[in-house]
């Protein structure tokens, strides 16, 4: 049985297909541009969120989109690797380090999780600066190889194409697993970690299952962004950076799986019509912020939400202000 | 969901196939009617640290745009009349990834005619951008990106620690002889470390001892846990080349409270700022290269004055001068050729001289870079009095190393 | 390293330590009594030293009126900024997070405007040396530890010895409890942010002769209010002395000893390992 609901949902998800699938050939170069980065980033805004769910603040995702990068790049620039098992390559070498590093401190209450992440991603920054032979330190790598199939290498449009077939999958996996027992077990730790741990669930091992696919993601993230920028350098990768992806989540909205994404399209988007004002686009933006969070305290997703109500009671005022005119002319 | 599988690989396998098909994005071009402006864009730091580099260019850009479009602006002779100069700037935060954006966007939807940039990790993402596109780079950047043969339309307009920073330790020795440890401090960034390169290869060279060096991160208010050592090891004199104005005022203040009377030496830098900064009486005596001093050059008073008019006060004779004078070939080029084509603006640049405010300058530097893309000029050497910068010598370059 | 080189870093460290413990006062008063994360706070502090900078440097008052009086501007707009930001998106602490970044960059925004991108500088209000153990120590650092030993005094103060202190101390052990009890909790945020702004404020204000003033200058104060907070315990008050005490010194011998940029990853290294073998900080509530 179809709900006007899912066939709505259906119709928009065909849509935006459609949309996604006529961008490169209508858009600019320039405008192409920004949609890839939206893509990319969209892996360590969802990242982000997996961090959530249960119950964890990861700051880190920077630090592993950064190892991502840059592992992806050195596997594909000094050992040879083809940059399609590179990708992957920088995405586990991330997973792997995110499970040394969430095993030594999974315990820890969620803001000294933060703190630590945090920490880990100064680190991981002055590592990359420090490290010359390896990440060629603060002049950073240059030349990365992009991305190619067989060999041949993808030009700008199919090159779109490919990263959203990958963000559009890792969508999809990701959704499948917050929907999973997985994902109901993340939201009843972070919920009430107490309440899981007296039940006997183990509440270290599925922290940590989410931090490892968490660093995975923006690991994979981050190889797309190097390949695609063709330089990366450790500036790149800041605090500042990592409040932007939670500012994705917060503002787009944590309840729901679309939150982070349509938190990312839309502050990356609203950025472009800004660029040029100089400390104005810094003002604007900030009002945007402030505007959108206090009329949609739960983020953007809200929107049709709290649309809904409104219509209907349009519509209902309709209705009756009809029957009254019916009524009273008989 | 296989059904979904198979079909998504099979798409993905025909991506090599349409990389082939896919012409390359190409520029419209001008239609067959010919340029309608002179388009000038700017990718720039116009917030965060870098902004007082990146506003300095940006003004001095804007200034001279001022200057030629009240007379009309630049005859072009493939439009048969002289053209307005349109400036357009975006703020690119000095990081890489925005610079590729703005970058992208000035050259693909604004069409620009030149590209300005500021920084070295920014002129190298910049670099191929602008060579494909086939317009002129007019970027600053101390180290990194030299001028290089396979970007021959990629000029440097500013003189680099290559031929300033050799220059002004030579210069500083031939006046103060008897000073011989010295200390370096820079940014912790690609052009900080090349910075220190150069000061111990030229040091080295004329007798004196690099005794101290360390570097510092952008953001850096607090010196004390660097200067103390190098007090410790004996700096006489310490020379920065890539600091920004504000840790360079930071840096003397704390340098001389705790007691050090020793000399201090930058490179183009803002010295009213710093002097406010770090005090009048701590100041005294800062050594700046490529800064011009007072008395401002008749050549600028014209400049100054419109600056005023135009941003109000405080004036910034960092926008007066290194960027006028970097700039001002350009237009200069572009004048005389009386072309928007880049290859014959280029050819302009490297074999013809240029007036500008600080005198004559012309493009060398093929016997060490392999193209003659790096602006040439004499350069003021000025000295804080009284909270003022004063010229007090003028010198070329050092010759470059084999 | 020698005798003289470590006096003085031990110097160094101590004024550093003051400085960092006041700057993460207000942050750490916010987060243990409202659970706010106040992004903005290294904002208001560069807020606090351009105020400094117009009334003390440009306007010329004495630099003792122009202190207090960024306490009172920057904690007014704290006051403000809770009654018709905070209050109207509800309080909770993921959408005031948000408005706390939106306010850290649109007054940065606003600074670039009206104040200009140049830094400037103002001269310190007193000059002259004292010698302290047979080191000379300007006299201007020994009024920054004054005034901050004195600000830190005053906040203990006003939290164990006040009743609206009591107040304070009950919300962030029972907020339920505390409401039931009697307390005001909207009149209490609003004093919350009231002091949280005002200590930022004053401590922009009080360093603005010792550093450059620019839009800039907020980013390292938050940066170091978090991980001070982190090493003394998020939310403690003597936590917050201790961490900023800590950090001053580490800062300090650390960069003297290694380099500036070695001594910042030694520092993290510091803060984790002290973490991981106590979790909550030094003297961590949390």
């Amino acid at each position: 049985m179809r709900t006007r609901k899912s066939i709505v949902i259906l119709a928009a998800l065909i849509a935006l297909a459609i949309v996604l699938f006529t961008m490169p050939f209508v858009l600019s170069s320039y405008l192409l541009l920004v949609l890839i980065l939206i893509l990319i980033y969209l892996l360590p805004a969802m990242s982000m969120r997996v961090s959530l769910l249960a119950g964890q603040t990861n700051i880190g995702v920077v630090a592993f989109f950064a190892i991502g990068g840059y592992a992806s790049a050195i596997l594909s620039m000094k050992l040879g690797v083809p940059v399609l098992f590179a990708l992957l390559g920088g995405g586990l070498i991330a997973a792997l380090v995110g499970l040394l590093l969430g095993s030594m401190i999974m315990k820890m209450g969620d803001l000294y999780f933060l703190i630590l992440t945090w920490g880990f991603l100064e680190l991981t920054r002055s590592v990359a600066i420090k490290a010359v032979p390896l990440t060629n330190g603060p002049f950073g790598l240059v030349n990365i190889p992009p991305i190619s199939i067989g060999g041949i290498v993808l030009s700008r449009v199919p090159e779109y194409f490919f990263i959203l077939f990958v963000t559009v999958l890792v969508l999809v996996i990701l959704y499948r697993v917050e929907y999973s027992r997985l994902g109901l077990t993340w939201k009843g730790i972070a919920q009430a970690p107490s309440l899981s741990e007296a039940v006997g669930v183990n509440v270290y091992r599925f922290k940590l299952i989410s931090f490892i696919i968490s660093c995975f993601v923006a690991g994979l993230g981050g190889a797309l962004y190097a390949h695609h920028m063709g330089v990366l350098q450790p500036v790149m990768f800041t605090f500042l950076l990592a409040t932007t992806v939670i500012l994705w989540n917060v503002l787009g909205g944590v309840g729901s799986f679309w939150g982070p994404v349509v938190g990312t399209v839309f502050l990356l988007l609203i950025v472009e019509p800004l660029r040029g004002l100089a400390s104005s686009e810094m003002i604007t933006y900030a009002a945007i912020l402030i505007v959108v969070i206090i009329f949609l305290p739960g983020g953007l997703i809200t929107l049709p939400d709290r649309l809904l109500p409104l219509i209907r009671r349009l519509r209902r005022k309709g209705k009756t202000a009809k029957a009254g005119v019916e009524g009273g002319g008989a | 969901m296989l059904l979904m599988g198979l079909l998504l690989v099979l798409a993905l396998a025909t991506l090599p196939f349409t990389s082939a098909c896919t012409t390359e994005d190409g520029e419209d071009g001008e239609d067959g009617e010919g340029p309608t402006s002179i388009r000038m864009g700017l990718s720039t730091p116009l917030s965060g640290d870098a902004a007082a580099w990146g506003i300095a260019q940006l003004r001095a850009v804007e200034m001279l745009a001022d200057e030629y479009n009240a007379e009309g602006g630049i005859y072009i002779e493939a439009a048969g009349e002289k053209l307005l100069i349109e400036v357009i700037a975006y703020d690119d935060k000095y990081t890489p990834s925005e610079t590729t954006i703005c970058a992208t966007r000035l050259i693909e939807q604004d069409e620009v005619h030149f590209i300005h940039n500021m920084g070295e990790e920014m002129a190298t993402t910049i670099a191929p951008m602008a060579r494909e596109a086939g317009i002129i780079q007019w970027g600053t950047s101390w180290e990194l990106s030299d001028p290089n043969p396979d970007f021959p339309l990629s000029f440097s307009d500013l003189m680099r620690n290559q031929e300033m920073y050799a220059a002004l330790i030579t210069w500083f020795h031939e006046q103060h002889p008897e000073v011989t440890n010295i200390g370096s401090w820079a940014l912790n960034n690609a052009g900080g470390l090349l910075e220190h390169g150069i000061i111990e290869a030229t040091a080295g060279d004329l007798g004196m001892d690099v005794v101290f060096w360390d570097v510092f991160d952008w953001g850096t208010t607090d010196f004390t846990p660097l200067i103390l050592p190098a007090l410790d090891a004996g700096v006489e004199a310490f020379f920065s080349s890539s600091a920004p104005p504000d840790a360079v005022g930071n840096f003397i203040k704390q340098a001389r409270d705790l007691g050090f009377d020793g000399y201090f030496c930058i490179t183009m830098s803002e010295t009213h700022w710093i002097a406010e900064i770090a005090g009048y009486e701590n100041a005294e005596g800062l050594i700046d290269i490529g800064e011009i001093g007072e008395p401002i050059p008749a050549a600028a008073q014209k400049y100054a004055d419109a600056y005023l008019e135009k941003y109000g006060p405080p004036l910034s004779t960092m926008c007066l001068i290194p960027w006028l004078q970097g700039s001002q070939p350009l237009f200069q080029a572009i004048e005389r050729t009386q072309s928007l084509i880049a290859e014959v603006i280029a050819e302009e640049l490297r074999t013809g001289t240029f007036i500008t405010v600080g005198g004559e300058c012309w493009f060398g530097g093929a016997e060490f870079y392999g193209i003659d893309n790096q602006i040439q000029m004499p350069m003021p050497i000025s000295v804080c009095m009284d909270g003022v910068p004063v010229t007090v010598d003028w010198v070329v370059a050092a010759p470059y190393p084999d | 390293m020698s005798g003289e080189l470590f006096s003085q870093t031990l110097l160094v460290g101590i004024n550093l330590g003051a400085f960092y413990a006041l700057i993460a006062l207000g942050f750490t008063l916010m987060f243990g009594i409202m659970g706010v994360l106040n992004m903005a706070h290294g904002t208001i502090y560069m807020v606090g030293a351009m105020i400094a900078f117009y009334i003390y440097g440009q306007a010329g008052l004495s630099f003792f009126i122009a202190l207090p009086l960024a306490m009172l501007i920057t904690g007014l707009f704290g006051v403000l900024v809770e009654r018709f930001l905070i209050r109207p998106s509800g309080g909770e602490l993921l959408q005031v997070w948000l408005i706390t970044v939106a306010l850290w960059l649109g007054l940065q925004g606003v600074a670039y405007l009206v104040f200009g991108f140049i830094a400037r500088g103002v001269p310190p209000p007193v000059t002259g040396t004292t010698t302290v153990l047979g080191l000379g120590i300007s006299n201007y650092r020994l009024l920054i530890i004054g005034v901050a030993a004195v600000l830190i005094g005053g906040v203990y103060y006003l939290i164990h010895r006040t009743k609206i202190g009591l107040a304070m101390r009950a919300v962030e052990e029972d907020k339920i409890a505390a409401t039931i009890q009697g307390v005001n909790l909207n009149m209490l945020n609003g004093f919350v942010f009231l002091v949280g702004f005002a200590l930022a404020g004053a401590a922009g204000a009080l360093m603005a002769p010792a550093y450059s003033i620019s839009p800039t200058i907020g980013l390292t104060p938050l940066l170091k209010a978090f991980m001070i907070v982190a090493l003394g315990g998020m939310g403690s008050v003597p936590g917050a002395i201790a961490g900023g005490m800590l950090l001053g010194l580490a800062d300090s011998f650390l960069g003297v000893q290694f380099g500036m940029s070695m001594a910042y990853i030694l520092t993290w290294i510091m803060i984790i390992v002290i973490l991981i073998f106590r979790p909550k900080g030094l003297m961590g509530a949390y």
